[in-house]
């Protein structure tokens, strides 16, 4: 499956490059999907996953903003205040790749109603596309077939996964 | 690729909110800075320090939190610095020397001479590593 990278203008800053990914010949982009996702008992979240994600834009993408399910990445961290919050689920899980302190590439997400992903079968899709994608990104770097210390270094890049 | 209503979405969100995220993310940002440089940025010494697990330690060093009080002084007394200051009338015990420059900017430390002439001394807060990093220069005199 094809999965070409495009930068997100509205996020990216000077310090930091916000990606998502098309698949194929999808209308919306996968950040996309989930920006437009209605969670209507998980607004407060919701805002703070954009403040969380302008705040990165501001200081650049540390390992410890994010949290770390093998090779994938997810914002946010869950916090004993969500969990509190939500009786009956985890929280919302956007899932994503820190590729490094500049570049971050945002994908899809959903409520997680379970600690392991691969139960959740809201968010099992879009942690395994995380992955997938974060392989894809490791091997374009491992080939030098991408410089990700670069400006515009994603963008209109396809990669196979 | 531009997201639809983006500033109208940003918009909505509660000053409150955008506050609480911000002032954390500061929180955790000084809580690594002194995980660096009192424990050479190994969360396993702070562990042993706190005499607690490394995956409690890991868990309360990343992502989104609401830290309490009592945490913090925990972390404070564990990392032998503050991680936050409170402008107070009673004894202040702040080890802070310095305001820090925002994210983004630059500080330059000056020397000033008695007729007045500006000499820079050491270069301060450098914007985090990008080579097109444009960083805008903030002159603070000492």
């Amino acid at each position: 499956m094809k999965a070409v990278f495009e930068i997100i203008e509205d996020y990216s800053t000077e310090l930091v490059e916000f990606y998502t990914v098309r698949l194929e010949d999808d209308e919306l982009t996968e950040y996309e999907k989930f920006y437009e996702k209605d969670f209507p008992d998980h607004k407060e979240e919701i805002q703070i996953i954009d403040s969380i994600i302008i705040e990165i834009g501001l200081r650049g993408a540390k390992k410890y903003q994010f949290k770390h399910e093998g090779a994938a990445d997810a914002i946010p961290f869950v916090s004993d205040e969500i969990k509190e919050n939500n009786q009956n689920d985890w929280g919302i899980r956007l899932y994503c790749v820190r590729v490094n302190e500049n570049v971050v590439i945002l994908l899809n997400g959903d409520i997680k109603t379970n600690r392991d992903p691969e139960r959740c079968d809201n968010v099992k899709p879009h942690f395994r596309l995380s992955r997938r994608i974060a392989r894809g990104i490791d091997n374009a770097i491992a080939e030098k077939d991408i410089n990700v210390t670069i400006i515009d270094c994603l963008n209109h890049y396809e990669i196979y996964i | 690729m531009k997201l639809k209503n983006y500033k109208d979405r940003i918009s909505q969100i509660p000053s409150e909110t955008r506050d609480l995220v911000k002032f954390n993310m500061d929180v955790l940002e000084r809580i690594h800075e002194l995980l660096e440089k009192k424990f050479d940025g190994k969360q396993k010494l702070l562990a042993q320090k706190m005499n607690k697990s490394e995956a409690e330690i890991s868990k309360l060093l990343s992502g989104y939190h609401n830290y309490t009080f009592k945490t913090i002084i925990k972390l404070q007394n564990a990392l032998g610095e503050q991680i936050l200051a409170v402008c107070t009338d009673g004894v202040d015990n702040s080890t802070f020397v310095q305001a820090k420059a925002p994210h983004g900017y630059e500080t330059v430390t000056m020397n000033v001479s008695e007729c007045g002439d500006l000499e820079e001394v050491t270069n301060g807060f450098v914007a985090a590593n990008k080579s097109n990093v444009t960083h805008k220069p903030t002159t603070g005199v000492s």
